[in-house]
């Protein structure tokens, strides 16, 4: 009997063992529909002291930064990619790159660049500068890479931006001239760095032809600030300062990107102090952070990508296709109160999509149709629809930031004025392929821009009935678009495109754009602050003692 | 033996071929991955390129016949999302994944069938009601929301234990606590209504009565006998820890099989779901022979033609 009894307070030791690891978790359980977002923890724990020795510390002279994905490759030119372009952005440079204050184009791998005449652009290179296996950046390397990145063979997802570009001649050893087989005002933007643009990053010639594409996409060789080291996938992609580097070494010896997918996770290991730069927080883990006292936010809505609403004036027939219809469901809906209540105010209001700081941008307009019912339903009157009319807006499953709450607010306000708009949601890849097939309407939520672009020229994208996604005809717009895209004078391009916003005011194409902040978190050791386009350059940054 | 072994192996390979096109099947029918893989700003033509480079412009049957052929000789394509073979990216990641679920199912056993013993032999007590309410709680807490408190507790609040990944053996708990608790509760369940049915039989009273110390007559004449439908149980969950760890190797950015598998998924990369699909519709194959087998070393009643 007496065996028997301690057999069983054995079993009694583990089942209490059980109780201590399951009954921590215990606390209010949820049903499965009602899982948080961010659980709080649970109140029952008790505060305790921090242990002598805390678990996996981050190794000292690197910085750890979760990703919400992982990159698909590394070879900049095959990538369309945020999770690549990162770090990318670290290992590559481009010809040349934005101030990051006031925004204008200056040289970088180029020592200078003018135009020659209207399709041919020189660039000078800066002398000196070595790739990390030692092949020095010259004119071939240049004429290499732009022409691989162009090449229909190299099959690059940013291809399209930079088609223009014919191909490149060698005039010495540091000068290339660019030949395009159009006039091209936008090709020094195009080569700043930014993010899936055709934003043409310099790769090594002698050692991608020797390695071939594969070995490259997985072992990238740049002028960067940080070399490869090795990149284990699913776990991290490691990178060590070069302390070669034309601008001076970085600040700190390693950089690691490591995919996190879950958000919660993500935001566990910074206030665990098991990374210094987290990405894509969401606004309610704000408070958290900021009460954590390891860490802080770095949020900015500056250079982020403009969401906007789609709606068609030709691929479907209906009300729609009335300018003073589109106006009205511009005047019915008033972003400013949806943005405070659903985004809790971590976005802004944009209106007509191009960013206040982009070239030719017109600051003369006034703001994009104001909140206004009244004029809404007097409009919808006007057009003949008095009692409004039914409509289907389609969403993404949470491509941005709350996107089907916006939606479905939206809709809720369109109701008031008598339209009842209905919310479509798709799964992302089935929505990239409707929205290139023209399948979306009449309206549509997505975004654009955010890659440092900044420009007029943007609005090709969402206005010329010649664009694969754009679901909006006008011809005077289209020949605006061209012409702005032709012309090589700034002033006269500037002109173009305050006219053009003047008429895509009227003809109200798009409901209303906002922009969503970008949020990070950052580890109290860790100095830095986001780029313009918000992919992580980390040269700049820091580690505190 | 042998021939059974050799039979059950050629069904095998017909379950893998219908697993092979149902996937491909669901896959492609939600649509045509080439707009994933393209700049917002491509045109058109630009789009016609980059399909015609992926494939993705061959008829339907051609590009099945273009898989199925590589895959017989062990090449299941490029990952469109990587470039690079997609077999061999699998296989690498499976090691961690089984070390993942094994880890978990020594924790589901090591807490299960005391579990289940006790409350059966301790029916309707106190300690009966509390192995169950543990029990109930394996199983009715989402995985989701467990592996986060874990992480809260354990990694933030305390420090004892890595967040993410799989650095060290530390990495391990987390993950295989919250991936076998569901497997821990389903099997003391049932290790519970096995061992009630076991305890009322006759042998039961013969065994006691021939003077054996409970102990013994609890673990070999009833425990063995309680194994049988336990066993089935913990193969079929093993065939789902290798292959269910999706949500948990999410929310801990843990690098096994599972990771892929909704990487692929979201990203369209049909030859990538393809392997992975085919991995672990082997293992699970593979897993459901062995547990057979072992039902037959179990029951000495199961013969086999």
């Amino acid at each position: 009997m007496s065996r028997n009894i301690t057999w069983l307070n054995l079993g009694v030791i583990v089942v209490l063992a059980a109780m201590l690891l399951l009954g921590a978790a215990c606390g209010p359980t949820p049903t499965p529909t009602k899982v948080p977002a961010m659980p709080v923890p649970p109140t029952p724990v008790p505060p305790t002291p921090v242990p002598p020795t805390p678990t996996p510390a981050l190794p000292p002279e690197t910085v750890v930064i979760l990703q919400p994905g992982e990159a698909s490759t590394l070879d900049w030119h095959k990538h369309c990619d945020m999770n690549a372009h990162e770090p990318d952005r670290n290992i590559f440079d481009t010809l040349l790159r934005r101030d990051m204050k006031t925004l204008e184009i200056k040289p970088h791998l180029a020592e200078s660049f003018k135009l020659v005449k209207d399709t041919v652009w020189e660039f000078k290179l800066r002398k000196g500068v070595k790739f990390h296996n030692g092949e020095p950046l010259n004119a071939e390397a240049v004429k290499f890479s732009l022409e691989r990145f162009v090449d229909p063979k190299t099959a690059a997802p940013g291809r399209g931006v930079v088609a223009l570009i014919d191909h490149v001649d060698i005039i010495d050893e540091y000068t290339v001239n660019v030949v395009t087989k159009e006039p091209f005002p936008l090709l020094p933007v195009r080569m700043t760095s930014g993010h899936c643009g055709g934003n043409v990053a310099i790769v090594p010639p002698k050692y991608t032809k020797e390695k071939g594409d594969a070995y490259f996409a997985t072992n990238p060789v740049g002028t960067g600030p940080f070399k490869f080291v090795e990149w284990k996938k699913d776990e991290y992609i490691k990178l060590e300062a070069n302390t070669d580097y034309f601008l001076g070494p970085p600040a700190f010896k390693y950089l690691v990107f490591k995919p996190v997918p879950e958000p919660a996770t993500r935001l566990a290991a910074l206030l665990a102090g098991q990374a210094d730069l987290i990405i894509n927080v969401t606004p309610e883990q704000i408070p958290r952070i900021e009460a954590s006292g390891v860490a802080k936010v770095k949020e900015t809505t500056f250079g982020a990508f403009m969401i906007m609403t789609k709606i068609t004036n030709y691929v479907q027939p209906g009300p729609w296709t009335d300018k003073r219809v589109r106006q009205a469901i511009n005047h019915a809906i008033d972003l400013d109160t949806i943005i405070k209540a659903v985004l809790k105010g971590h976005g802004s209001v944009l209106g007509l999509p191009l960013e206040k700081e982009a070239f030719g941008k017109n600051p003369k307009l006034p703001e994009y149709y104001p909140y206004d019912p009244e004029k809404a339903k007097k409009l919808l009157a006007e057009a003949g629809y008095p009692k409004g009319f039914e409509m289907t807006i389609h969403c993404p499953n949470r491509r941005y930031l709350n996107d089907i709450e916006i939606a479905q607010a939206m809709a809720a306000q369109l109701e008031k004025v008598g339209i009842i708009a209905s919310v479509q949601v798709w799964e992302q890849s089935v929505y990239a392929t409707k929205w290139r097939l023209k399948q979306l309407l009449p309206a549509y939520i997505v975004a654009w821009g955010g890659a440092g672009l900044f420009d007029g020229d943007i609005m090709t994208y969402w206005a010329h009935t010649g664009s694969a996604l754009s679901i909006y005809s006008n011809k005077e717009v289209d020949k605006l678009l061209d012409e702005a895209r032709a012309t090589m004078d700034p002033e006269k391009r500037k002109e173009l495109y305050w006219k053009l916003q003047e008429l895509l005011y009227e003809e109200a194409p798009v409901i209303k754009a906002w922009q969503q902040s970008h949020i990070f978190g950052v580890s109290n050791r860790l100095d830095w602050e986001p780029w313009i386009d918000n992919i992580l350059l980390m040269y700049y940054a820091k580690l505190r003692k | 033996m042998t021939r059974y072994i050799v039979r059950r192996l050629l069904w095998a390979v017909v379950v893998l071929l219908g697993v092979s096109v149902v996937t491909f099947l669901v896959v492609y029918l939600t649509g045509d991955p080439t707009a994933l893989y393209m700049g917002p700003e491509g045109t058109k033509a630009d789009y016609e390129l980059l399909q015609h480079a992926m494939g993705f412009d061959r008829p339907l049957y051609e590009q099945y016949w273009r898989f199925l052929s590589g895959a017989i000789s062990g090449d299941f394509g490029l990952s469109l999302r990587h470039q690079r073979p997609t077999l061999p990216l699998v296989l690498e990641k499976l090691p961690a994944t089984i070390q993942l679920a094994l880890a978990a199912m020594a924790f589901a056993m090591a807490f299960a069938l005391p579990l289940g013993i006790i409350s059966a032999v301790k029916k309707d007590s106190l300690l009966d009601t509390v192995c169950m309410i543990i029990a109930m709680a394996g199983q009715c807490i989402p995985t989701f929301w467990l592996g986060i408190m874990l992480i809260l507790i354990f990694a933030v609040q305390w420090h004892l234990l890595p967040v993410y990944g799989r650095m060290e053996w530390r990495s391990l708990i987390l993950p295989a606590v919250t991936l076998g608790a569901w497997a821990m509760a389903r099997t003391a369940r049932l290790t519970r209504s096995s061992m009630l049915e076991v305890l009322g039989q006759d042998y039961m009273r013969t065994a006691r009565a021939k003077g054996l110390a409970e102990q013994i007559v609890i673990l070999r004449h009833a425990l063995k006998n309680a194994a049988i439908p336990v066993v089935t149980v913990i193969g079929l969950e093993m065939g789902s820890l290798l292959s269910g760890a999706i949500i948990t190797e999410t929310v801990f950015a843990y690098p096994g099989v599972g990771r892929l598998a909704v990487e692929a998924v979201v990203n369209k990369d049909i030859p990538m779901v393809q392997a992975v699909v085919f991995v672990v519709a082997t293992m699970f194959v593979v897993v459901n022979i062995v547990t057979d087998i072992f039902y037959v070393v179990l029951d000495p009643r199961v013969r086999l033609k």
